[in-house]
């Protein structure tokens, strides 16, 4: 054997074992991600958690939404509310995954809550901002949690324009340490980096405050493109599906875009106004962002006496399956 | 079409393909091909720029070879020059000498409005006017044979793995092996695979991560950052800019590597030079050594006396400075080196007598403090190389010495400074006691593979959601 072909030998072994490793490492990761954060154990629980809730009595209520639905509403207090004002308590869920936004939305509702003879009477999602918009579609998020393989048609043709984000959303569906990899720099940031959270959030705060406003967010939100709320709304209109947009209340004042409000009535959704509750102050968001449990007392309370004569006319034509049927 | 995207991988996948399949000729053709499909893919309007540079240097060196009168041969390597330096000029520097005309004659009285332009400035035009300005003057100065192949001349100018950040590659070291057929051992593309893999890591998981801490505190009214964090936002810097720009010449040399070219080294851990010259032998070499070559010997050099070689050594770093784009950041950031050069100049006899000879302090424990001193001043350069104009770099700098308060913030800089700069400037000490950047490629496969594993995992995990174009790109 010469040694240009042991060297070639040497250069196969080297690719060979690398891949070898990140399967090892991959594989790994699979069987523990659910360890790596709440997030992901409760992304991972989306089958079950809309399994249950298609066994519970109607009404079936399904909060979809982001980690401000998730630290603002309270199902404590939506029964007891629901009680107080002789509605239906029916059921409630939760499926609220972190910094998500309406590009996730769709998928979570295209491939967890849809499922025949499995799905929820009414939809409340919650949003603040921008979040109703196609902004951010982050493509390897897609692919590690919210889509599969039967999605990529549709990815394709309407929401990952240009090659990255369709080999983003191909990495993040095969390897899984491309996917986790927000929780693995999480982990690994609040383990080795001091101060990593609080670190990244300022800088991030930073650069949010000093940029430079982009063009499509002036005129009053004239070019921003709401096509995958479009979409979600015309797929739970055709399921029967009630649909109600919550515009959720943080620490600052924001505007609801005036397409939204129309997209609702034209659609016949109810949008339902809660940015600023009397009762909360800035003390509330202990965070800055999130509601703290004395604010989510008061905005669960709030949408809950806003959903209570929906609930009883949903309860009284046996859900809006029936109607539609 | 970034280095760090995956339309360059494909696309760098399939010219790979063809470049197996075709023969020596076809091969030049199709890289010329594949490199002007690279550049029109940033804005193809400005391949009429590259072509013009192309066609106008190659007619001017062939006529420049072909004139045996010293007069006309010096009339045509000036038409070249002022050609190629007005062109940079013009997109480089015109808005910024007429804002500053504006301002000059405003300060005295006088309202003028200067005309300005929403002038783009082309990606690589410092890098590729460069190369084909030491091209002419090689042949000029008989260095150098014209090339009489339009084909080979367009391919030097345009190879696309340094088209557009350099290294600047020379006529004498590229040409031939554009000219003769190449061939690509196994060594070949396990050094290649090794500096793809180093450079892609230096980029994405050190400078885009280093990029967002440096961002963040350059943004923020300097008012309000305390003085570790002055310190943090400019170590972070150093370690951004090493890594993007070094991380860019390793990919584009690995790139080079696996299609048989071999382009010159442009780093060579520079942080660890231990004296000002060294720095300059270590950083972006292909820069220095061109302005070394064409601008500061044909200046004089150090033949002329202590105070003409002072100025000559201000006067190159100054122009090295402007080099990098209109702002008087880079004129200072010039101008800090052109000092610390001339310092060194006037104090190196002096200090070698009483601390020993250059070569001493090249291993003894002398270089650790050395390294340490010069990297400190290296840092006040990069402050006012980065920072958004001379108020802020001054605000930062006064800071730096006076304010000492701890943050969370600061705290977190230096752990993030750690975790990603720690392990690499280990390894790169490692190759630097060696004095070998290509060493890993030679090691044991095992070892390689973990090293490569490791790589891989990071470039995964810890590559930032935002992508961060090359820093020298702007150049």
């Amino acid at each position: 054997m010469n040694s240009s072909t042991s060297s070639f030998n040497s250069e196969v072994k080297v690719i060979l074992s690398t891949l070898l490793i990140l399967v090892i490492g991959d594989l790994a990761l699979r069987w523990a991600e659910v360890n790596l954060s709440i997030d992901v154990r409760h992304i991972r629980s989306f089958p079950e958690i809309t399994r249950k809730l298609s066994h519970e009595p109607a009404p079936r209520v399904v909060f979809l939404g982001n980690s401000l639905t998730r630290y603002g509403v309270d199902p404590d207090v939506w029964a007891s509310a629901m009680k107080e004002l002789k509605a239906p308590a029916g059921s409630v869920a939760k499926l609220v995954p972190d910094d998500t936004t309406m590009p996730d939305w769709y998928y979570v509702a295209l491939n967890s809550l849809i499922r025949p003879g499995n799905q929820p009477d009414v939809v409340i999602l919650g949003f603040t901002l921008n979040q109703l918009t196609d902004e951010r579609v982050e493509a390897g998020r897609l692919g590690a949690y919210f889509c599969d393989f039967g999605n990529v048609g549709e990815l394709f043709a309407k929401d990952l324009k240009g090659f990255a984000p369709k080999v983003d959303f191909l990495m993040g569906r095969l390897c899984r340490l491309y996917g986790v990899r927000d929780q693995v720099r999480a982990r690994f940031g609040d383990k080795f980096i001091p101060g990593y959270q609080e670190g990244v959030r300022h800088l991030n705060e930073v650069q949010r405050r000093e940029a430079p406003p982009k063009k499509h967010q002036t005129a009053a939100g004239q070019a921003r493109s709401y096509q995958l709320l479009d979409r979600a709304l015309a797929l739970w209109r055709a399921r029967g599906i009630e649909v109600v947009l919550v515009a959720m209340p943080i620490p600052s004042n924001y505007e609801i875009d005036q397409v939204v409000v129309g997209k609702a009535q034209s659609a016949g959704v109810r949008l339902i106004d809660a940015r600023q509750l009397p009762a909360l102050t800035r003390e509330d968001f202990p965070d800055g962002y999130h509601m703290g449990p004395k604010a989510a007392k008061i905005y669960t309370r709030y949408v809950a006496e806003r959903m209570a004569e929906t609930l009883r006319e949903n309860v009284r034509w046996g859900g809006m399956t029936a109607r539609a049927n | 079409m970034l280095f760090n995207s995956y339309v360059f991988w494909a696309f760098f996948a399939l010219v790979l393909l063809l470049y197996r399949w075709l023969p020596h000729r076809g091969q030049n053709w199709m890289l010329l091909v594949a490199s002007y499909v690279f550049y029109g893919a940033w804005d193809w309007r400005f391949l009429s720029l590259v072509l013009f540079s192309t066609c106008m240097d190659y007619l001017l060196a062939i006529q420049i070879g072909k004139q045996k009168e010293a007069r006309r041969r010096k009339l045509l390597l000036g038409i070249s020059c002022c050609t190629s330096l007005g062109l940079l000029g013009f997109f480089k520097y015109f808005n910024f000498f007429a804002d500053e005309l504006t301002d000059l004659l405003a300060a005295i009285g006088l309202e003028f409005m200067g005309p300005t332009m929403d002038i783009v400035l082309p990606v690589g035009i410092s890098f590729y006017t460069f190369q084909t300005m030491s091209y002419t003057i090689d042949v000029y100065r008989g260095r150098a044979q014209p090339v009489t192949n339009l084909l080979d001349f367009a391919l030097f100018v345009a190879f696309f793995p340094q088209l557009v950040a350099g290294p600047i590659e020379r006529s004498t070291a590229l040409i031939p092996q554009i000219t003769s057929p190449r061939t690509v051992r196994a060594s070949d593309f396990s050094e290649g695979l090794w500096l793809i893999l180093w450079g892609l890591f230096k980029k994405v998981v050190i400078a885009d991560n280093m990029a967002m801490i440096v961002n963040g505190l350059f943004t923020e009214n300097p008012q309000v950052l305390t003085g570790p964090e002055c310190w943090v936002a400019v170590y972070a810097f150093a370690l951004q800019i090493y890594g993007d720009f070094s991380g860019y010449s390793a990919i584009a040399r690995g790139v080079a590597r696996w299609m048989g070219f071999h382009l010159t080294s442009n780093f060579l851990f520079p942080y660890f030079s231990a004296t000002p010259s060294e720095f300059w032998s270590r950083w972006h070499i292909s820069l220095s050594s061109w302005l070394r070559d064409y601008l500061y010997i044909p200046l004089g050099g150090n033949r002329s006396g202590v105070l003409k070689t002072c100025r000559n050594l201000l006067l190159t770093m100054l122009l090295g400075g402007l080099w990098h784009g209109a702002a008087w950041g880079f004129i200072v950031w010039g101008l800090v080196h052109g000092l610390l050069l001339v310092g060194y100049r006037l104090g190196e006899g002096r200090l070698w007598s009483r601390y020993g000879t250059p070569a001493a302090a090249s291993l003894g424990l002398w270089r650790l403090p050395l390294a340490l001193i010069l990297f400190h001043v290296v840092c006040v350069g990069w402050l006012f190389f980065r920072a958004d104009g001379i108020g802020q770099a001054g605000t930062m700098l006064v800071k730096m010495f006076t304010d000492f308060q701890g943050s969370t913030l600061a705290l977190f800089g230096i752990g993030s400074i750690v975790f990603f700069g720690l392990p690499i400037m280990l390894l790169e000490f490692w190759l630097f006691l060696r004095n070998d950047d290509l060493l890993p490629a030679r090691q044991h496969w095992a070892l390689r593979s973990l090293v490569y594993s490791h790589f891989a995992f990071m470039l995964l995990t810890f590559a930032p959601s935002q992508h961060y174009e090359f820093i020298y790109f702007q150049f």
